[in-house]
């Protein structure tokens, strides 16, 4: 079972009220799967670690902010790392390696592991057409925006967002109510 | 299809929480987060969908004084050593360095220039066939002695690599081939390799060879790097150079 009994939202609620050893072990838990996406979209393991630093130290500050109502504490924490590697992504321009190796590097089946909901999305995802599957892995995992995913797989603007939009349609359609 | 009524803005949303949109349409879906809870939460939802793709990638150990830089610029006291790397797993005869790291790029400068020595004093260590003389012994981080592959470019400007000792790779990892050459910025992956037998990697993959074309393998997680450049740790690795026109 990959099904994990960490309480994110626990550990940031004692950040909030200043235990370190939350932020460690939110550190321990987490910073590898952190700096795994960081680097996957960044291509530079330096960028990346400077980011997850940055992270940790933004939620360590911020950490009194998160509300659980709006949203999970995991959720919260890669929201504000993904919005930094965008900003980074968008400001700083790609390394050209990036560019000729996305293509090599997006995973060609997503394996299903557990009953958790996070897989069930997995499996849903799997389960897309290619054509809808695709650009949302090279947006998630890469960053590039729907003219960059255009000019890649050679394809109308318009079509990408088509095929993006419908598979977000059956991702949504397909979830347990 | 189930009917379920799906929102534009729901979607917008999602398209703003995967990085697709433009900036006039990013403006439009963050002026609507900055206003609206409910938006936040599809957002948060969005975001929460998508984190099994991060669990989908090997997890990356971080550099050991990541979380002492964390603690330095909270103001933390610094709390523990280093993290054990993954190193055991090929019995400690392999080190953890990076490719931006200025000490290892020191300390490699220092090993291609006994592994050239090492080479020019054997010749017939491998049998170099007619054309450009270039040979690139690849070598484990500090082990300066043995060298672990010699690569040397074929007379179609194929690149033969010969093995010159073995490793026991753990069932659940790769061993896969990386080279940088001229000024490219980051290494290009050439493929997995069987780290007991030659390997021909033909021309056409390879490329032009320039002088101080740089080679390494890293052992990986299995069907390699997840992250399109190397994130484990450095087996071998060497530089190219000319022996000889």
């Amino acid at each position: 079972m990959v099904v994990s009994p960490f309480d994110y939202e626990g550990r940031l609620a004692a950040c909030a009220s200043g235990d370190q050893k939350a932020l460690q072990e939110l550190y321990d838990k987490e910073a590898p799967h952190m700096l795994a996406l960081c680097i996957k979209m960044l291509s530079q393991r330096d960028d990346a670690e400077e980011v997850v630093r940055d992270i940790f130290v933004l939620v360590w500050k911020n950490a009194a902010n998160y509300d659980p109502e709006l949203g999970t504490a995991r959720a919260w924490i890669y929201s504000i790392m993904r919005y930094r590697i965008l900003n980074r992504l968008r400001q700083s321009g790609r390394p050209e390696p990036a560019e000729a190796e996305w293509i090599d590097t997006l995973p060609d089946g997503i394996p299903v592991r557990d009953d958790t909901e996070s897989s069930r999305m997995m499996q849903r995802l799997a389960h897309l057409d290619d054509h809808q599957r695709r650009p949302i892995l090279m947006a998630f995992y890469n960053g590039f925006t729907y003219d960059q995913i255009a000019t890649r797989l050679a394809i109308p603007v318009a079509q990408v967002k088509t095929h993006v939009r419908s598979g977000l349609h059956v991702l949504l359609e397909n979830e347990p109510a | 299809m189930s009917g379920k009524q799906i929102s534009e803005q729901t979607i917008l949303i999602a398209e703003y929480t995967l990085g697709l949109l433009n900036l006039q349409e990013a403006a439009q879906a963050q002026a609507l987060l900055g206003k609206d809870k409910n938006a936040v939460i599809t957002a948060l939802q969005w975001e929460n969908r998508f984190l099994g793709l991060v669990d989908e990638l090997s997890p990356v150990e971080p550099s050991p004084a990541l979380l002492q830089r964390i603690q330095a610029a909270l103001g933390q006291e610094m709390t523990r050593a280093p993290r054990q790397s993954v190193l055991k797993r090929v019995g400690g005869k392999i080190m953890a360095v990076t490719w931006s790291s200025l000490w290892f790029w020191r300390a490699l400068s220092v090993i291609l220039a006994l592994g050239a020595l090492t080479y020019t004093a054997n010749p017939k260590l491998i049998p170099v066939p007619s054309g450009p003389n270039q040979v690139a012994i690849l070598q484990a981080p500090g082990q300066t002695s043995t060298p672990g592959w010699v690569v040397t470019v074929g007379s179609q400007d194929n690149l033969i690599m010969d093995p010159r000792v073995r490793i026991d790779v753990p069932p659940d990892a790769s061993v896969q081939l990386w080279t940088r050459g001229g000024n490219a910025p980051q290494p290009r992956s050439l493929g997995i390799i069987d780290p007991g037998r030659p390997v021909i990697v033909p021309a056409t993959s390879i490329g032009e060879i320039s002088s101080d074309q740089l080679f390494e393998m890293t052992l990986e997680a299995k069907g390699g790097s997840p992250t399109g450049s190397p994130a484990g740790p450095i087996l071998f690795i060497g530089r190219m150079v000319t022996i000889a026109e």
